[in-house]
């Protein structure tokens, strides 16, 4: 018994020997170090982290901007009723314009599928996790929808107010939703894509009795966010107040119909 | 979480940027967050250090967040406006129509390289 503890402190002596063995090594490469005199400096850099995404944001925007094709990126909390909107949009304009729809989701082809039943071009971007769409994903996808000559191409980012807010996709608008059933503060509470959005929709209009939800409220919200910002309130199943939203989207693709000549932009396919 | 993506791509940029002026490794880099950009930094950071282990250049880099603050100017008074919250008004005339000029930033803005003597003599000129 005595000698087996006796054979255990010899190993633990052993272990000691091999680390101060390894530490000797360490203060060789220490030593050749100082002999090369290594020099600290100080660069600036100043390069932007969005650079690459931006670059190809801005190339998609040119291809857009040559197909006269007007590009909206709508954005808001899961639940507040994107797909809806664009299923009764849809619906509605039809025969009237030709509609290309990109959809994420961080899972499942159950938006395209909602979607599809209306005849237009409609592509599932699943992100398996990512939180935002970003350029490359559009431009990956892009070649699916865009089959001929489309009038709007509208892009439902992924259900959050955060993380989409700071990825340009190219797009003309950002249009941000909030439902009736949220809180009128999410405004104050996610400035960054309230600030960013031309256009910020106040859906689900038709449960205002039923919520304790104040209109007045949640628009002076979002102009104390960015007082030039288009508040369009409605509701995509009775369709209330719809023909203001119709008559908005017309109007922009008159605009972006009407602009002069643009250069050639590039090609994705 | 979109963090991880922007903490991907400073890595990313701080191993390029690095390795353009042939460091031996990156001791700092310092990047610039505008308010409007809703990141998280502790967020960030956690990130950062687990994607800089990747890279020998970046393996030990400590990296510093410094936040830029909104800054908006008035387009009835002209008069800039610095602030740390999210308040879109111009501080002396109270307007809301403002732009925003400062707070949208994220960059990698400076780095501090251990780069070896060779290097020095050729492309930095003796600044030590």
């Amino acid at each position: 018994m005595k000698i087996g503890v006796k054979q255990s402190v010899m190993a633990k002596l052993d272990v000691k020997q091999s680390v101060m063995a390894k530490l000797d090594v360490k203060q060789s490469v220490m030593a050749k170090i100082d002999v090369k005199q290594s020099v600290m400096a100080k660069i600036d850099v100043k390069q932007s982290v969005m650079e690459a995404n931006n670059e190809l944001a801005a190339k998609l925007r040119a291809h857009w901007a040559e197909r006269r094709a007007l590009t909206l990126n709508m954005i808001s909390s899961p639940g507040s009723g994107k797909t809806a909107l664009l299923e009764k949009t849809l619906l509605r304009l039809r025969d009237r314009l030709k509609i290309g729809i990109l959809v994420g989701d961080v899972q499942t082809e159950n938006d395209a599928k909602r979607l599809a039943v209306y005849g237009s071009p409609v592509k599932q971007i699943i992100t398996s996790g990512t939180c935002h769409l970003e350029a490359h994903m559009i431009e990956k996808h892009l070649p699916f929808v865009e089959q001929g000559d489309l009038d709007v191409l509208i892009i439902e980012n992924v259900g959050n107010l955060i993380c989409p807010s700071s990825y340009d996709l190219g797009e003309d608008f950002k249009v941000v939703l909030l439902s009736t059933t949220e809180g009128e503060d999410k405004p104050l509470k996610y400035p960054g894509i309230f600030r960013r959005a031309q256009v910020a929709m106040i859906t689900k209009i038709d449960l205002l009795p039923y919520t304790d939800f104040d209109l007045d409220l949640a628009e002076r919200n979002i102009r104390s966010i960015h007082n030039e910002t288009d508040i369009l309130a409605l509701s995509s199943r009775t369709g209330e107040g719809f023909d203001r939203w119709l008559d908005w989207l017309q109007q922009r693709v008159q605009e972006k119909r009407s602009l002069g000549a643009a250069e050639k932009g590039p090609e994705f396919s | 979480m979109h963090e991880l993506s922007i903490a991907q791509e400073i890595v990313r940029i701080v191993a390029k940027e690095g390795a353009s002026v042939h460091a031996v490794r990156v001791i700092g880099a310092s990047v610039s967050v505008g308010r409007l950009m809703a990141i998280e930094t502790d967020n960030l950071l956690f990130c950062l250090d687990v994607l800089k282990k990747n890279d020998p250049l970046t393996e030990h880099t400590v990296f510093m967040v410094e936040e830029e603050r909104l800054q908006l100017r008035c387009k009835a008074c002209g008069h800039v406006t610095v602030t740390g919250e999210f308040l879109f008004a111009c501080e002396v005339c109270r307007s809301q129509g403002v732009d925003v000029i400062g707070g949208e930033q994220l960059e990698v803005s400076c780095l501090e390289v251990e780069c070896d003597e060779d290097w020095r003599e050729t492309e930095c000129d003796g600044e030590a």
